[in-house]
Order: C-alpha cells, then sequence, then structure tokens
C-alpha cells in the first residue's frame, strides 16, 4: 500500500517536473520571440574617391582655398562634400561601410536612385560575412550624364540583412542619402590639375549642359563677361610679382575667388585658362600682347567703365591658337566679346589704335612668364 | 704753376664734394632692418579696415642673411598669424620690403600698400620701371608737383567714376604704392584718403632717414 502510494506520489512529481520544464522552454521560446530585435542596418561612411587615378572612381578634387578635401567625402550627420565624374565615364565604384546594432551578418545591398540624375545603382548585391563598420567596394551600374553640370541626387539604401547572432531577426533597412557632383567634359590638366571646388562652381555653372570643347569655352567666356559681376579695373592686379626670395609671379586666386569684385586682362584670362582646365577643356594658355599702345573705343567687363578708348601698358588674353578676351567687349556698332577670334583680324583690328603692339608667346601658369623670364605658380 | 695748382686744387674740391655728396645720399637712406619701423601699423588705417595679409622681407637680425615672412588673417575676429617663414643668405644686399591687403565690408573694400627699400639706384630704377610701366596695364604718369616723396606717379584713368584710386611715390631709396578701392566714394574722397596714408608713410620714413 505504501509502496502504491510512493509510486503515484513519485509519478505525480515526476509529471510536475515534466510540466516545470515544459514551462520554462516553452517561455524561453517566448521570451526568444518577445524580445528579438530585427538587426538594423545604415550607410555610415562613403568615399567616391578612394584610389589614385580616376579609372574607377572620382575625380580628385581640392577644397574653395586649394587645400585637400574631406575623404570620406559623406559621413552620416556630419560630412557631405561634393564628388566630381567626367562625362560618360562607366566605371564607377564607391566605397562604403555600414553601421549597425549587430556586429556580423550576411547583406544583399539594393541602391537606387530616389531623385535626380545619379552616379549610378546597385541591384541584389549579395555581401556574405560582412562586420559592423568594415569598408566595402561596390560597382555602380548605369553611366555619368554627357553634359558638364553640377548635378545633386538621392539614393535609397535597402539593406537585407541576415544577422549571425539569434538574438536578432533578419530584417530589411531603408536609408535615404543625397549628394551633389561635378561632371566635367574631360580630365581636370594644368595649371588646374585637381580642380579646386569654388572654381567648379564657377565652370560647371557656367558651362552647364554643354558636351563640346567649342561651346564650353564659348559659354565659359561668354558668362565671366557676363555673368560674373566682375568690375574691370587695371590699376590692381591679382598676378603679383613676388621679388624676395622666389623671384617669381603668382597668380592669387584665393584672393581673387575671396574678394570677388576688381579685375584687370591678366586676372580675366588667368581665371579662363584655370576654369577650363578644371574641368578638361583645352583652352590652358594665355597671352601678353605688350605695348603700350591706345585702343580704340572698347567696353571692359563690368558697369564702371562704358565704352571708350584705353592707353595700356600691356594686354593679357586667353589663347587657343587664337584670342580668348573676357575682359572687353570690341566694336560699338556690333559689339562682340573675342571668342575664339583671330589675333590681326578681326581682333587686332577692332581693339589696337596707335603704339607698339608685341604679342609675346603663350603660356600656361606653373611654367615660365616668356615676358618676365620667371616662374609663375597658382596660390 | 699756379695754373697747374689751381686745377690740381679745383679736382681736388670735385672729388671731396662728390664723395660728400655720395656720403650724403648715403645718409638719406632708409636702412632695410628698419622696414617694420616705417610699415602701417594695425590701427593706424581707420574706419575698420582690418590687415588681413602682409608679406615681410627683411634683414635677419639674429644672423647674417634675410628673412621672408607671410602673415594672414583668417576672418574678423582671428589674429594675424604667421603662416610661412623662410630664411636665407642671399650673399648681397637685399633691402626689404613689406606688403599689406587691408579690408573691410566683407572684403568688397580694399587698401594695398606696398613699402620696398631699395638697396642702391639700379634697384630704385628697377622697381620704379616695373611698377609703374609693367605690372599694371593701366599707365602711371609722373605728376608735375610731387602729391608724397620726391617723384610721385597717379594711375593714368579715363574714367573719373571709378571707385579705385592708386599712387606710387618715391623717397629716397623708399618705393611706395598705395590702392584703395572703397563703396559709395568719389574719387576725391578716395584721393584724400590715399594722400593721407601716403603722407603718413612719409613721415615715417623721415624720421628713419
Amino acid at each position: 500500500m505504501e509502496r502504491e502510494h510512493f509510486k503515484l506520489i513519485s509519478k505525480k512529481s515526476k509529471g510536475i517536473q515534466a510540466k516545470t520544464l515544459i514551462i520554462i522552454f516553452l517561455s524561453f521560446l517566448c521570451i526568444q520571440f518577445t524580445y528579438a530585435t530585427n538587426i538594423s542596418v545604415w550607410p555610415y561612411e562613403i568615399r567616391f574617391n578612394y584610389e589614385n587615378g580616376s579609372t574607377n572612381d572620382a575625380t580628385a578634387i581640392l577644397n574653395d582655398y586649394g587645400m585637400p578635401i574631406t575623404i570620406p567625402e559623406w559621413k552620416l550627420n556630419d560630412t557631405n562634400e561634393k564628388c566630381c565624374y567626367i562625362a560618360g565615364q562607366t566605371n564607377r565604384k564607391i566605397q562604403v561601410r555600414f553601421d549597425s546594432n549587430c556586429d556580423s551578418m550576411q547583406l544583399l545591398i539594393n541602391l537606387n536612385i530616389l531623385s535626380g540624375n545619379g552616379i549610378g545603382s546597385i541591384c541584389n548585391l549579395f555581401v556574405a560575412n560582412y562586420k559592423h563598420l568594415e569598408w566595402i567596394t561596390l560597382t555602380l551600374q548605369g553611366t555619368i550624364p554627357n553634359t558638364v553640370d553640377i548635378r545633386n541626387f538621392s539614393w535609397e539604401w535597402e539593406v537585407y540583412a541576415i544577422p549571425f547572432d539569434d538574438a536578432f531577426c533578419a530584417a530589411l533597412s531603408n536609408n535615404t542619402t543625397t549628394h551633389s557632383y561635378y561632371t566635367l567634359l574631360g580630365s581636370p590638366q594644368a595649371p588646374m590639375a585637381i580642380p579646386w571646388t569654388s572654381v567648379l562652381d564657377f565652370a560647371c555653372d557656367w558651362a552647364s549642359g554643354q558636351s563640346t570643347n567649342s561651346s564650353v569655352l564659348y559659354y565659359l567666356s561668354y558668362n565671366l563677361y557676363n555673368s560674373s559681376g566682375l568690375d574691370y579695373d587695371a590699376s590692381q592686379s591679382h598676378y603679383d610679382y613676388i621679388s624676395y626670395p622666389s623671384q617669381k609671379f603668382e597668380f592669387n586666386l584665393s584672393d581673387f575667388l575671396d574678394e570677388w569684385n576688381k579685375a584687370d586682362c591678366q586676372d580675366m584670362s588667368m581665371f579662363l585658362s584655370i576654369l577650363s582646365s578644371s574641368i578638361g577643356a583645352s583652352l590652358n594658355q594665355t597671352r601678353r600682347i605688350q605695348g603700350s599702345f591706345s585702343t580704340k573705343s572698347i567696353d571692359p567687363v563690368g558697369t564702371t567703365y562704358s565704352w571708350g578708348a584705353i592707353t595700356w601698358n600691356f594686354h593679357h588674353v586667353g589663347w587657343l591658337s587664337n584670342i580668348y578676351d573676357p575682359c572687353i567687349r570690341l566694336n560699338s556698332s556690333t559689339p562682340y566679346i573675342p571668342i575664339n577670334t583671330d589675333i590681326n583680324s578681326p581682333y587686332k583690328a577692332d581693339l589696337y589704335n596707335s603704339g607698339i603692339w608685341s604679342p609675346q608667346s603663350a603660356f600656361i601658369l606653373g611654367q615660365t612668364d616668356p615676358y618676365w623670364g620667371l616662374p609663375t605658380e597658382i596660390r | 704753376m699756379i695754373l697747374k695748382y689751381i686745377i690740381s686744387l679745383s679736382i681736388a674740391l670735385i672729388y671731396i664734394f662728390s664723395i660728400a655728396a655720395q656720403d650724403e645720399k648715403q645718409m638719406k637712406k632708409v636702412q632695410a632692418k628698419n622696414i617694420e619701423n616705417i610699415k602701417i601699423q594695425e590701427g593706424e588705417i581707420g574706419g575698420s579696415f582690418l590687415l588681413f595679409q602682409e608679406n615681410l622681407f627683411k634683414p635677419n637680425k639674429q644672423a647674417t642673411g634675410q628673412i621672408s615672412q607671410r602673415w594672414k588673417r583668417d576672418a574678423t575676429g582671428s589674429d594675424l598669424k604667421m603662416i610661412e617663414e623662410e630664411t636665407m643668405d642671399l650673399g648681397v644686399s637685399s633691402g626689404a620690403s613689406c606688403t599689406q591687403k587691408w579690408y573691410r565690408n566683407k572684403k568688397k573694400e580694399k587698401i594695398e600698400v606696398d613699402i620696398i627699400l631699395c638697396p642702391s639706384e639700379s634697384e630704385i630704377n628697377k622697381t620704379i620701371e616695373v611698377f609703374t610701366k609693367k605690372m599694371y596695364s593701366l599707365q602711371f604718369k609722373q605728376t608735375d608737383i610731387p602729391v608724397a616723396g620726391e617723384t610721385t606717379w597717379v594711375a593714368n584713368n579715363p574714367d573719373p567714376e571709378l571707385d579705385s584710386y592708386s599712387i606710387m611715390f618715391l623717397k629716397a631709396n623708399v618705393f611706395v604704392r598705395i590702392y584703395v578701392n572703397l563703396k559709395d566714394q568719389n574719387i576725391n574722397e578716395l584721393k584724400v584718403i590715399a594722400h593721407n596714408l601716403a603722407s603718413t608713410i612719409e613721415t615715417k620714413i623721415l624720421t628713419e632717414l
């Protein structure tokens, strides 16, 4: 009897124990199910220009004052620098690193252009064994537009992440980033082989929509004369003679851009060569026409001077086989800005009245100025 | 015999006078080491103008040779800082120079002051030639009566409505260029400001001669 009772109690207690274990197990599962967090992934930093050259990535640029630009160009809630591509460029890679609430995961990335004319997209890129904040290189699909411009766009980052950690559930993260980029006609060249953003802001705006060398040079010259707001003043210049210790000429581009007020013919022609070379157009030379000589009636850039004659010690022009002179208009009866104009006819015929007319050899800023026989540089 | 004596005496006197004249010329030079005594100091230009840039080239007081310094102010509230310094031994007397840029009104109004201490007569002539005929496309004409110094040049502006005015002058071995560009001022007001500045520098030069 006692044994039977003992067996009964023993069976009962085993039943209770089993029940308890099941409850604990179910509770654990329940807790697991209730408190498992969705994995979240978001872009933390993006590099557009991450290697030398621009074969695969963005073209190198400098900031407004010719100093190195911040890379990564984009950082969450911190940095958003412009980047720069050549018109029609097909090979484009970027580097990105994602932040997450999880350490390691598998990723399936879709990068879509939400708005604007973007630099490319990505469809279903699988990234195995991704570690949180690890840099990865992404190859973009699509091409850069064929015309010069400054473009804005936004990307939607659709990242489906599968965590290795059981505490997290697989989930889709959606994030948006916005960017701006310059589109250049070709590779930048001397004297602006690594363009300043302050120069590109003008060049890409003034040559916006253009896709040929001649039309880019036309609009740069035309807008430099008509839209710059600069005012002619031939009694000062940003092309300064530094006598000691280096015996050289400096085109003080920083001051010129900073002041953005007065300009002489040297400033105008040198800035045209800088604008052109910054976006890969082919005008990169300037040329001094030594005088002194008196002009016919001309209309210098800006509002201070109107049509009238001036006596100059010299004049300075942009040069690409012909004259590009964004500093003046000639021929008051049928005014024109000399753009791709022959140096003798009509340029000299419409400008020169009397005195000495002695064109010097053309040169590129950074080389020796043939008139002075001294080295030159941009500061 | 007497004639010979008179001729010899005359030659001797001419020689003595020429040496005295040379000495006098040498005495009337501002010494390169004193360049900082004649430059415009902070506060000497009124009207809220701030010195934003100064390039200074002067003898190195601690050793032989020259020293070149670039000073720059980043913004209105910041201090003028030396951003570049180079010392060199050029082996010859190299004079001194100070170029300054003063701004106000978000850099839309500017005063430029260049002061060059020339070490020799030939350097004086070269500096005059470069500044009045080669550096600027506008011609600079010598005035009949000097506005400042022994000789003055002013820009030969064809337009009286221009809002800038430029003047250069030579006093002893010191060549000075002043450029003034102000908004909403007529040419006469610009002239007054430039001439007052020229007068201030000339007074400083006189105290160093």
